[in-house]
């Protein structure tokens, strides 16, 4: 169902939403002391906190609903017993995630593969996960970093939202999809759309389109990544690679962990905690005696693109990598994975 | 909702000392649950305030008490604190995780077991159940190599196994020899060429350290056995047990649960060193 949303009215949709949710949204309090400002998802309590013309965030909302240092459990020894209590922090109302871009969706529909629809489900997530309504937003301009159209995730989304935004001016284009995104859309505030809000939308994100690389046949690099596991330019693209995992903690599909214990001195009380864990680290791989299976910086970047571009796909029919640019932007090796993926195609 | 990530609670109940390195442990869990673990299957075992870490299960002495042995090398930071533990000692476990040996498949075919170190826990287990379904198989072998005579380890059990006439036969050789030592001296996978391996009828199942699994597969191989007849218990830094972490992938595969027991068919092509 599609209907259009007055700009006028947004506060009213806004206070609406807030009545019977916790509203995270992007603030503008990425900055913080740093120079570099970038938006931050975060609880909106007014309409000002909501940058709702962000670009892009440094961390995807993946941080909501998998955070990165979560507890799990709380131990306590006494007298030659343990004693265990859960600490997982559970979100204790309804959450409305607000302003969603298209890739970051795309991203969430991935960890909705791995961590619901696998052999097993993540508790922390899948508790937090039906809890959530997820209202998206089509991005106003692209980034010089982003190639959301390469991997089929933008510059519109085809699911994965309840509404979806898209800013036409003096309103907002709202799509629907299920019964939560039916229930907001019934509020008199949101009219019906007409044929010229159809035609706006297109036109809007045909302009976003044009700024987006021009295209690659990804399945062509996949097919190609086939033949080429032990190809040299594994070692040409991480050549300068420094290994600091910056891509990992920005990327808004990598969900690999460890699990560690934070502990008092005397280690008699404690708590065990579940931290991200970039795959570019070298003892990410490492076994007992510290042997490490993947010991060359190449073989890790090649592990982490084959993980997402090869495996996931294969076990959960869906690419890993949703075209965000983060990792491009954050790399302070300027690695550019659209190069790497121009290369692979041909 | 049951959280995966916390352990049952378990009592140490008594320890073998293996080696001056390696400890056999009993644990029984807490409250009671049934134990249902197939030969090859790990746990994760959590020394409180330590951390945890992977172990495959070496022996169920009472499922229905969830009562069984974990045998653990001295490694890293983690399996040294298991040397300072005394019995009555509480500890954590998750699990069983992972595949275990394909039982069915192993049906009717002699089973070569072929260990290096510590690597002959995580056949352990599934020796009993050979033994404890003799008739289910052909031949038993059991080649096992160790470091030194002191490395040996389930020392009793192997001498006794020697003597048992309805028993796998049993091949042992060390890396170096010291006085006293009789036996053979060299590599276990030196051991494969005289070992009446017929590779039309014989499944090997193989755990050791990487050089060795190399050298086994390699010897496996030379001697015509298929791909498919070879099973490898691989090693990893299993973290979560259950598909999630990635620190346990080779290549696409995840040992928590597609392993640890892989034909090598499956992962010759995965391994960043090959075998």
């Amino acid at each position: 169902m599609d209907k259009v949303l007055a700009k006028k009215d947004f506060p009213r949709f806004l206070a609406d939403l807030q009545r019977d949710h916790q509203v995270l949204g992007p603030t503008r309090r990425g900055g913080g002391t740093s120079t570099y400002a970038k938006a931050l998802f975060a609880p909106i309590r007014h309409a000002e906190d909501l940058e709702i013309n962000y670009q892009s965030s440094m961390l995807s909302p993946k941080k909501l609903l998998f955070p990165d240092n979560q507890p799990i459990y709380e131990y306590e020894k006494k007298g030659g017993q343990v004693e265990l209590r859960p600490a997982g922090e559970q979100w204790d109302r309804n959450v409305v995630l607000l302003g969603v871009h298209p890739c970051d969706l795309a991203a969430i529909a991935c960890l909705d593969k791995l961590f619901l629809e696998d052999r097993f489900q993540e508790p922390t997530y899948q508790d937090r996960r039906g809890r959530l309504t997820l209202v998206g937003l089509t991005c106003a301009e692209s980034t010089p970093h982003c190639f959301c159209n390469l991997m089929g995730a933008g510059p519109d989304a085809e699911g994965g939202y309840d509404l979806l935004l898209t800013d036409l001016g003096d309103r907002y284009f709202t799509r629907c999809q299920g019964a939560k995104g039916d229930k907001l859309l019934a509020a008199d505030y949101f009219q019906e759309a007409t044929g010229a809000d159809q035609q706006a939308r297109a036109q809007a994100l045909a302009r976003l389109e044009a700024g987006l690389p021009e295209a690659l046949d990804i399945a062509a690099v996949v097919e190609h990544m086939k033949d080429r596991y032990s190809d040299e330019l594994w070692q040409e693209f991480s050549e300068v690679c420094c290994a600091c995992g910056a891509c990992n903690m920005v990327c808004p599909t990598c969900h690999c962990f460890t699990i560690l214990d934070r502990t008092n001195p005397d280690r008699s009380r404690g708590k065990r905690v579940l931290v991200w864990d970039p795959c570019h680290f070298e003892r990410f791989a490492q076994m007992a005696g510290n042997a490490s299976v993947r010991g060359e910086k190449s073989a890790r970047y090649k592990h982490r693109l084959y993980d997402k571009l090869l495996y996931d796909p294969q076990r959960h029919g869906r690419l890993f990598c949703v075209g965000c640019g983060r990792c491009i932007e954050f790399c302070p090796a300027h690695i550019d994975l659209r190069a790497v993926l121009r290369k692979l195609e041909g | 909702m049951d959280n995966l990530y916390i352990p049952d609670l378990a009592t140490l109940e008594q320890i073998q000392e293996e080696t001056p390195s390696i400890r056999t442990l009993t644990l029984a869990l807490d409250r009671p649950r049934t134990f249902n673990c197939q030969p090859g299957q790990f746990i994760e075992f959590t020394v409180f305030g330590q951390g945890e870490f992977p172990v495959s299960v070496a022996g169920v002495s009472d499922a229905q008490r969830g009562r069984f042995q974990v045998t653990i090398q001295r490694a890293g930071k983690v399996t040294k604190e298991v040397f300072q533990l005394q019995p009555g000692a509480k500890l954590g476990v998750r699990g069983p995780f992972g595949n275990g040996f394909p039982l069915e498949k192993m049906q009717g075919q002699d089973v070569w077991l072929i260990s290096g170190g510590v690597g002959l826990a995580a056949l352990w287990y599934l020796l009993a159940q050979l033994q404890e379904q003799r008739g289910r198989w052909g031949q038993l072998k059991l080649l096992y190599g160790a470091r030194s005579p002191q490395d040996i380890i389930y020392q009793d059990a192997l001498r006794a196994l020697g003597r048992d006439q309805a028993g796998p036969q049993v091949l042992l050789t060390v890396d170096s020899a010291a006085n006293g030592w009789s036996g053979r001296v060299g590599f276990v996978s030196q051991l494969l060429p005289d070992s009446g391996l017929d590779p039309g009828k014989s499944v090997a199942v193989v755990c050791g350290p990487g050089p060795m699994m190399k050298a086994t597969t390699a010897a496996l191989r030379k001697l015509g056995l298929a791909e498919e007849r070879i099973l490898l218990s691989m090693e990893r830094r299993m973290q979560c047990g259950m598909g999630a972490c990635g620190h346990c992938m080779v290549g696409s595969k995840r040992v928590c649960l597609d392993g640890p027991v892989f034909p090598l068919a499956e992962i010759s092509n995965l391994l960043e060193e090959k075998f």
